[in-house]
Formats: C-alpha cells, sequence, structure tokens
C-alpha cells in the first residue's frame, strides 16, 4: 500500500500519456463511434423487426431490448482493453525489458495504461451517448437506485474486462501468436456476457453456462440492474458475483504474471 | 570496493529439443529432451566506480545476456552478482534506481507524443525532484543540443536524434551506472561523434560508471581505456586496448619512402635483411618492414634504415584493433 502511494504519481503520469495519445487519434476515435452509432441503430431496426409489432415476447418488451443493446454497445466502448494489445507489443518488441528495469511494478504500469486508455475514451463515450439515446431510443434506469447500482456493478465489469484482457496479453509470454486466441476470446465473451443476444433469450442450457462464466459480469448483470429486471438481494448476489469474479481473475493474473516472470529470468523469455 | 561484482557467473537456457521436419516437431512436443545452452560461462570481472568499459564480442557471444543479468531481468544458473552492493534480481526496483539502460535498436521513449513528455515519465517514475529534473533537463538539452526537437513527436525524430532522447532519459534521474547496448548503430559520422562525446562528458563529469556493448570498433578506441572480450559465454580478454595490442598483435609496421637517387628504383628493389625486422615488400619506392617493438626500438631501426638508404618519409604504422579482433574471432571459430 505505502509503495502503491509512493508510485501514484508515476501511475498519474501515464494515464495522463495515454489520454494524449488517445487524443493524437481523435479522428479515428470519432469513426469508431459514428460505426458504433450505425451498429445500434441497425440493431434496433433488427430487434423491431423480431418483435413484429408484439409489444413483448418471453416477458421482454422491445423497449427493453432495445435499451440493454444501445446500453451494451456504448459499455462496450467504455469498457474496452487495450491491455492486451499493448502486452503483446511490449513482449513481441523486446521492450518488456526496458519496462521491467523500473522502480515501478509492471502490473501497476500496466493497468496505469487501461486506466488513462479508458480515461480518454471516456470523454468520447459521453459525447455520444445522447445520440445513442437518440438513435435508440432507451429507456432510463428503473430507479435511482437502479441507476446508482448500475454504476457501481459497471465498474466492476470493467475490471473483469481488465484482467480477461490482461491474461490473452500475458499469453505472449509463451506463445507469439495470440491474435486467434483474442478473437475466440472476444467473441465467446461478447455472446455469452450477453451484448449480441441478451441471455433472456438464451435456451435453459445455455443460459446455465452463461451462469457459470466470467462474461455475464461484464454486460449482462449490469444492465439487468439497469433496468430493474433484478431487484433487492438478486442484485446484491450479482454485486457478489461480479466481485468474486474480478478476486478470481485477479489471483490468476498474478499468478500467471509470476509464472511468466520466472520463465523470463530463468529462460530469457 | 567495486560498484559492479560479477562472480564467476554462468546462465544456461534449455529449450526443448527439436526434432527436423513435421514428423520431428510432432516428436518434439512428446520428447523430454533438453538442449542446455551456456549463454555465460564462468564469467568473472570487477569495475570500479567511474569506470567505462569497452564490451566486445561477436554475435551471440553472451553481451546481452550478462547486461541482463546486471539489470536484474535475468537470474544466473550460477555465480553472484552484485551491482552497488545490491543483488539485482533479488531487488530489481531497488536496483532500477541505480542504472540507466540504452539499448539502439529499442526505444523507450512514447513514439506518439513529443520527446519531452517522455522525460516527465521518467521524472516520476524515479521520483526525479522538481528541481534536479529541471537541472539535469537544461544540461542535456544543451550537451545533445535537444531543443530543436523536444517537443517533437518521438515518431518524426531522425535515429540519431532519438538516440540522443534516449540517452537523456536514461540519465535524467543521475543513475551511478550506465549500460549502452549498441548506442551508434546506424548512426552517421556526426551523430556518432555525438553520442560518444556525450558518454565521454557524463563518465568524466559525473564518474557515471559505464558498461558499452558494441560493434563499433570506434567507440571502444575512442572510450574505453578497459576493455572485456567475450565469445562463446567465456571471457577471452580482459585489459587496456594497449595490452590488447601487446598481447595479440606486438607487430608494428614501419614504412619508409626511398628517394629515388640517379640510379633508378628498379634495382634498388631487392629483399632487405635488417636484424630483429622482418622484411615485407618493396610498392612502389616505399620500404615495408615488420618489427616487434620489444625486441627493437623503432629509433634503433629508423637510424639502421637512414644509414642504408636516402630516406625521404617514414610512417609507423599501429596494428588497427578492428584487424585484431577479427583475428581473434576467427581462430575461436576454426578452434570451436
Amino acid at each position: 500500500m505505502r509503495r502503491l502511494a509512493a508510485n501514484w504519481p508515476a501511475y498519474l503520469q501515464i494515464v495522463s500519456l495515454n489520454a494524449q495519445v488517445v487524443f493524437a487519434y481523435r479522428t479515428g476515435v470519432a469513426i469508431e463511434l459514428t460505426a458504433m452509432l450505425l451498429k445500434i441503430f441497425l440493431l434496433k431496426v433488427v430487434w423491431t423487426a423480431v418483435y413484429a409489432g408484439r409489444g413483448v415476447v418471453d416477458d421482454v418488451a422491445l423497449r427493453e431490448v432495445i435499451t440493454f443493446t444501445t446500453l451494451a454497445n456504448l459499455q462496450f466502448y467504455l469498457l474496452f482493453s487495450n491491455a492486451t494489445s499493448y502486452l503483446y507489443s511490449r513482449i513481441r518488441e523486446g521492450l518488456i525489458a526496458l519496462d521491467l528495469a523500473r522502480p515501478v511494478p509492471f502490473l501497476g504500469q500496466l493497468m496505469a495504461h487501461q486506466v488513462g486508455g479508458t480515461a480518454a475514451f471516456g470523454p468520447y463515450v459521453l459525447l455520444a451517448a445522447p445520440f445513442a439515446f437518440l438513435v435508440g431510443g432507451i429507456q432510463p434506469p428503473a430507479s435511482l437506485a437502479a441507476g446508482g447500482l448500475y454504476l457501481v456493478s459497471l465498474l466492476l465489469a470493467y475490471l473483469v474486462t481488465t484482467m480477461i484482457g490482461i491474461l490473452v496479453g500475458l499469453l505472449a509470454f509463451w506463445t507469439l501468436e495470440i491474435w486467434g486466441i483474442h478473437s475466440i476470446v472476444n467473441f465467446v465473451s461478447q455472446f455469452f456476457s450477453g451484448a449480441l443476444v441478451p441471455l433472456w433469450f438464451f435456451p435453459p442450457v445455455m443460459r446455465d453456462i452463461a451462469n457459470w462464466l466470467p462474461f455475464q459480469a461484464q454486460a449482462f448483470l449490469p444492465l439487468s440492474i439497469f433496468l430493474g429486471r433484478i431487484e433487492g438481494w438478486a442484485v446484491a448476489e450479482a454485486l457478489a458475483v461480479q466481485l468474486l469474479w474480478v478476486a478470481v481473475l485477479g489471483a490468476f493474473v498474478v499468478l500467471v504474471w509470476r509464472r511468466a516472470m520466472r520463465r523470463v529470468v530463468v529462460q530469457g523469455g | 570496493m567495486p560498484i559492479i561484482r560479477v562472480e564467476r557467473v554462468v546462465k544456461e537456457f534449455r529449450a526443448p529439443k527439436r526434432q527436423p521436419g513435421l514428423l520431428g516437431s510432432l516428436r518434439t512436443l512428446f520428447t523430454r529432451e533438453e538442449i542446455v545452452t551456456r549463454a555465460v560461462d564462468d564469467v568473472s570481472f570487477a569495475l570500479e566506480e567511474g569506470e567505462l568499459l569497452g564490451y566486445i564480442g561477436p554475435n551471440g557471444a553472451g553481451k546481452s545476456t550478462t547486461i541482463k543479468l546486471l539489470t536484474g531481468i535475468l537470474v544466473p544458473s550460477a555465480g553472484r552478482v552484485e551491482v552497488a552492493g545490491i543483488v539485482p534480481w533479488e531487488d530489481r526496483a531497488h536496483n532500477a534506481r541505480n542504472i540507466g539502460v540504452v539499448f539502439g535498436q529499442r526505444s523507450q521513449l512514447w513514439w506518439d507524443l513529443p520527446l519531452v513528455e517522455s522525460f516527465k515519465l521518467v521524472a516520476k517514475l524515479y521520483r526525479v525532484e522538481p528541481q534536479q529534473y529541471e537541472r539535469n533537463l537544461g544540461f542535456f538539452r544543451e550537451l545533445l543540443g535537444l531543443d530543436d526537437f523536444l517537443t517533437t513527436p518521438v515518431r518524426a525524430l531522425s535515429l540519431g536524434q532519438r538516440m540522443r532522447g534516449d540517452l537523456a532519459a536514461a540519465m535524467l534521474y543521475e543513475p551511478r551506472i550506465l549500460y549502452l547496448d549498441e548506442p551508434t548503430i546506424g548512426l552517421d559520422v556526426l551523430a556518432k561523434e555525438r553520442i560518444r562525446s556525450f558518454i565521454e562528458q557524463i563518465n568524466r563529469e559525473r564518474k557515471t560508471t559505464v558498461i558499452l556493448t558494441t560493434h563499433d570498433l570506434g567507440d571502444v578506441e575512442r572510450l574505453c581505456r578497459r576493455i572485456l572480450l567475450i565469445d562463446h559465454g567465456k571471457i577471452l580478454f580482459d585489459g587496456t586496448v594497449t595490452q590488447l595490442k601487446a598481447a595479440y598483435a606486438p607487430h608494428r609496421t614501419l614504412v619508409a619512402q626511398v628517394a629515388p637517387d640517379g640510379t633508378g628504383l628498379p634495382a634498388m628493389e631487392q629483399p632487405v635483411e635488417i636484424p630483429n625486422a622482418e622484411f615485407v615488400r618493396w610498392d612502389e619506392g616505399k620500404l615495408w618492414l615488420r618489427f616487434d617493438p620489444a625486441h627493437v626500438g623503432a629509433p634503433a631501426l629508423i637510424s639502421e634504415l637512414m644509414a642504408r638508404f636516402p630516406i625521404s618519409d617514414l610512417q609507423l604504422v599501429e596494428p588497427e584493433l578492428e584487424l585484431i579482433i577479427r583475428q581473434i574471432y576467427v581462430e575461436r571459430t576454426v578452434k570451436a
């Protein structure tokens, strides 16, 4: 803890530099967000067609589905983890040797990179949010409490997403080709987080699988809280599940990192 | 007390033995046969504070492995390493404050941002006080001429400018030791000289201990008093450049321009016998002799020559370091 306090200025500086890098590429960011708005619009069109005039399917209202998918997309940009590509390039280019010769722990540097990217991306997402609301036509949170708890849940979702991103990136210590695995993980996580199709519509077996995977913590749980689909104890339970995944994945990151370090110091990478 | 102490260090790498071909690569998956390579093999040396060591050897000789052992990125298989009283891999964070590292082929600078932003980060990473930061930055701005490109994004810098930036970044927190891995690689003559004089100056004025890994023997001749020659993980030579020359290439060459006399040159171009000197050749009126300074002094040889020939010009040729090193590499390779 004392070390964290001492290294704080360094982490803040990394956050700020990352924000500057994202700003340097602001045109690219603007294009990406435009694509996101288009995606939100298309999802609305498709879901409206699926519902074909019926207001409620499987006990889920059209407006809820649209709110869900719109927010899931907005969230995706906010939660996006650059840790994978950062780790990959540092390891591949051998720059990790420089990172390790720093007085500040590397996992801390990595987290600062991640937070910096998010901090720079955040304002753009907030800027795009009103348009997304207009394009998608979404409903407000079920209640003020639901809105607040959603933000807490979103933070946990952020941590889960970051941990998964770091784990995939750490694979680069063992294999130089991580993009195959990366895209598989991306797809599986998008699918089982419910970001493509909300988990309500999953057949029971797949729903069970989703319940045992960490990915529902990335989108489905926070959005269920937002929509008021779960209330009271169920919310506490959802947050506990998320927290559990943060702890499990966090421990896993530390474990894999130690193994990677042992490999580096013993094998020379 | 030495600031760097390396004692009988061995570093072995293990890799699964690979069989050739497709079937072979399948077999590789299932056998536990391993190939052990000794990158560093029983290496010992010590460095006093303020020394400037040239660490040379062919590709794959074990130079980078040694540097990684010193920075604490690698743990030795046997032996002991101490840098400024710290065992590097046991306390990497602490060791990091004492050392600066510059790789000619890799940069610690932030590609997309103005150079000065990377400096600010280094200041925070190493907790450099604002005053110290300003003072050092001012010093390096002048010494390395950084002013022209301090606010230029690193991706737009020339290789020479980038190297100057990397050197400043590594020295901002005033480390006691600087590891330089091929800092002049790919640079033009002027840029090289700029880097060299910077290294010379910080070594002289700040008493920074420098280990310089390079393939450019110009760097070594210009900067290093002491050199360490390594090949196949073993130290071949540890001493001064003069000692190396004396040990591996004791001969000097004397080239004498013989003034043309009335009789014409060709008749004169006969092999010459002079005690303690070896006749090499005649070449357009120049007489080439090789001699060992341990057996005969140059003045004695010259007066002997002057007694026999009308000499109009004289040249004493030192053996080139590059030739010596090349010769050592070749001999080692043949022996191995």
